[in-house]
């Protein structure tokens, strides 16, 4: 059987404050579109970031195994990391007017990738950026490419960006967050866009993201995130009408659109704990409507609870009571 | 329907000449007394410069506003203090609209200072019983706000608006960059404070959910106008507008959605695609007709309260 694209085996990323993550599994392949969801400071971005090596100071990476595309990212050298970025894996940020540079029209940042990944010469590297900037639907990429990031919406540069992504023909594309910045309806065509894009090229997606609607419906699987640690992981559909997690389940009924207009909205109540705070036992049972004494005790492990679907809790919700 | 306006505005303009941008063409707007009014649309549709204009910090270029049947324009000082007591803001991002430099003691306590005249002691308790009234713990009065996470400096920020005891809250975005968690306690916190203080809201946001979660009435804006108005139930459930059925379309859900089929949008918000005489939506509606170009859209009121702009009719 072929390796999975990423493999990645007990992660764990320490800082002096404590483990950001904290040992996590994660596996997508080729092709596949995976979701990782979580409140802030849950360790979804550092996770993401630790495929590309880019954990910033002074985080440290543990991990059994850490392998994206072939490569071992534990033994990695630095000159076989920037391979890695922005060839194998493209990252897309949250800000793309923030990840692109201000001063350098934006037809010669695609550009740039295909000249440093592609091997191009200058010429042929500018025909394809505007190629490219002409799938990711700019219109008249070949005038488009000769202006500067601030003389485009925030839309057409996050399709600037993902143009930039697709420069390096990745087997991983890492979505942070990619729509948050933008406008519902702009959200709309850029989630439709990566979707085509990942039909066309077989091209894999970790999409992280805090809102939960969005990853279900445009991932296959998703895997939630508290504290470091991955607390369920099912098929997207499944997650979403039958969590095993109050944690999951709580994060669904927070949303208004869960309720009736009016009805008061179900809180998780206080905030999740900074990672030298962490109680013992399980660490959502603060906060957990059903946490019972073995709760305090026994932390609960990640296992297979139904087909596919995975969770870390003593007491699963009940599938059919709790949609 | 609440009877009294509070607050009403009437043909707002606004221009910004230097950037060449009419941020509000023409807006109607009245807030009952105890009424909560939800403003959606998209980045640059004129909505955070519409709570600019109702707050009196930005002048309307024409047009104007009303606070309890007052003009902005007419007040004298102490009307114009007491206007600016009774209508308050919370913004988006507290972290950038809370002073870094205050004790949250001292930036809740500020507009107490300036409004009531609270002496001393009085003052600390005030902002001890403001804490709690917001359900954040005693002890954050002495911290700085790089001290609190996302949700409590947002708690701080609303304590700091209802310091002065106002009628009416404008929330630019309040809840927008809060955890789903966080998102939860906070409307929840809203919603009582309305029940408890009989306050008035204009909630600004581009999520629809939130908007219709928390509002008795709703207006839609696109490009500086209001293309559709109603009570939030019934633009939601029979939306008029062709731009109201795409935004309403756009939220991301998995399972069992009333508008199952998708409404794409073309191309992105363009002031440039502006006409004098034709619908400001033309160029990117799914439904547009050659005359939408040149026809101004005519009103239509399909029920009590709820009109849109639209030469199509709803259904």
């Amino acid at each position: 059987m072929k390796p999975p694209l990423v493999d990645v085996r007990e992660l764990a990323i320490a800082f002096p404050a404590g483990n950001a993550v904290d040992g996590i599994d994660l596996h997508i392949e080729q092709g596949e579109a995976v979701g990782l969801v979580g409140e802030s400071g849950c360790g979804k971005t550092l996770t993401a970031l630790s495929l590309l090596g880019l954990v910033p100071e002074p985080g440290r990476v543990r991990a059994q195994r850490l392998r994206v595309a072939g490569c071992d990212l534990l033994a990695a050298t630095e000159r076989d990391l920037h391979q890695v970025r922005g060839g194998q894996v493209a990252m897309v940020f949250q800000d793309p007017v923030a990840a692109l540079n201000p001063v350098i029209p934006v037809g010669h940042q695609v550009a740039e990738v295909l000249q440093l990944h592609g091997g191009m010469d200058r010429h042929s590297a500018r025909r394809e950026a505007i190629a490219t900037l002409g799938r990711v639907g700019l219109s008249d990429p070949e005038r488009q490419s000769r202006a500067y990031p601030s003389e485009l919406s925030g839309g057409m540069c996050q399709r600037v960006v993902i143009a930039q992504a697709l420069a390096g023909t990745p087997q991983l594309l890492v979505a942070d967050e990619p729509t948050t910045a933008l406008d519902v309806t702009i959200q709309k065509q850029i989630l439709d866009l990566l979707a085509e894009l990942r039909a066309e090229t077989q091209l894999a997606t970790l999409m992280i993201s805090h809102d939960l609607n969005l990853v279900a419906s445009h991932t296959e699987r998703v895997l939630v995130m508290d504290q470091g640690l991955v607390v369920e992981s099912a098929a997207s559909e499944k997650l979403f009408t039958s969590p095993c997690h109050p944690y999951t389940s709580g994060l669904l009924d927070c949303l208004p659109s869960r309720h009736r207009p009016g009805e008061r909205l179900t809180e998780i109540p206080a905030a999740p704990r900074r990672p030298q705070q962490r109680p013992s036992g399980c660490r959502f049972r603060e906060r957990c409507p059903h946490a019972k004494e073995r709760c305090t005790s026994e932390e609960p492990v990640l296992r297979e609870l139904g087909k596919g679907h995975w969770g870390a809790c003593h007491f699963p919700l009940d599938r059919e009571s709790s949609s | 329907m609440s009877s009294r306006a509070l607050l009403a505005a009437v043909d707002l303009t606004r221009r910004f000449d230097r950037q060449g941008v009419e941020a509000l063409r023409g807006v109607t707007l009245r807030v009952g007394e105890g009424e909560t009014v939800g403003i959606v649309g998209e980045s640059g549709c004129g909505k955070s410069t519409l709570a600019k204009v109702i707050t009196g910090l930005v002048p309307p270029s024409t047009g104007h506003v009303e606070f309890r049947g007052v003009p902005l324009l007419r007040m004298d000082r102490p009307q114009r203090r007491e206007f600016r007591r009774q209508v308050q803001l919370v913004f988006q991002n507290p972290g950038a609209s809370l002073n870094p430099r205050h004790r949250v003691a001292d930036l809740v306590g500020e507009g107490l200072r300036i409004h009531r005249r609270v002496g001393e002691r009085a003052l600390a308790a005030e902002v001890d019983r403001l804490l709690r009234e917001v359900s954040l713990p005693g002890e954050v009065r002495d911290a700085y706000p790089h001290e609190l996470s996302g949700g409590e400096r947002q708690r701080v920020a609303i304590a700091r608006a209802l310091a002065v005891e106002p009628q009416l809250l404008i929330c630019d975005e309040a809840v927008s960059s809060l955890d789903l968690s966080v998102q939860a306690q906070i409307l929840n916190l809203l919603w009582d404070l309305k029940e408890q203080r009989r306050l008035s809201y204009v909630f600004i946001s581009h999520d629809l959910s939130v908007i219709r979660h928390l509002s008795d009435r709703v207006l839609v804006m696109y490009l500086g106008k209001v293309v559709e108005a109603g009570p939030a139930a019934r633009v939601f459930e029979n939306p008029g507008h062709p731009y109201t059925r795409a935004l309403l379309s756009s939220i991301p859900e998995v399972a069992g959605s009333a508008f199952s089929r998708r409404i794409e949008l073309l191309g992105e918000v363009s002031s440039s695609s502006l006409s004098d005489s034709g619908c400001g939506f033309a160029a990117r509606c799914p439904v547009r007709e050659d005359r939408c170009h040149t026809d101004p859209p005519p009103r239509q009121s399909p029920a009590e309260g709820h009109d849109f702009d639209c030469i199509h009719s709803s259904s």
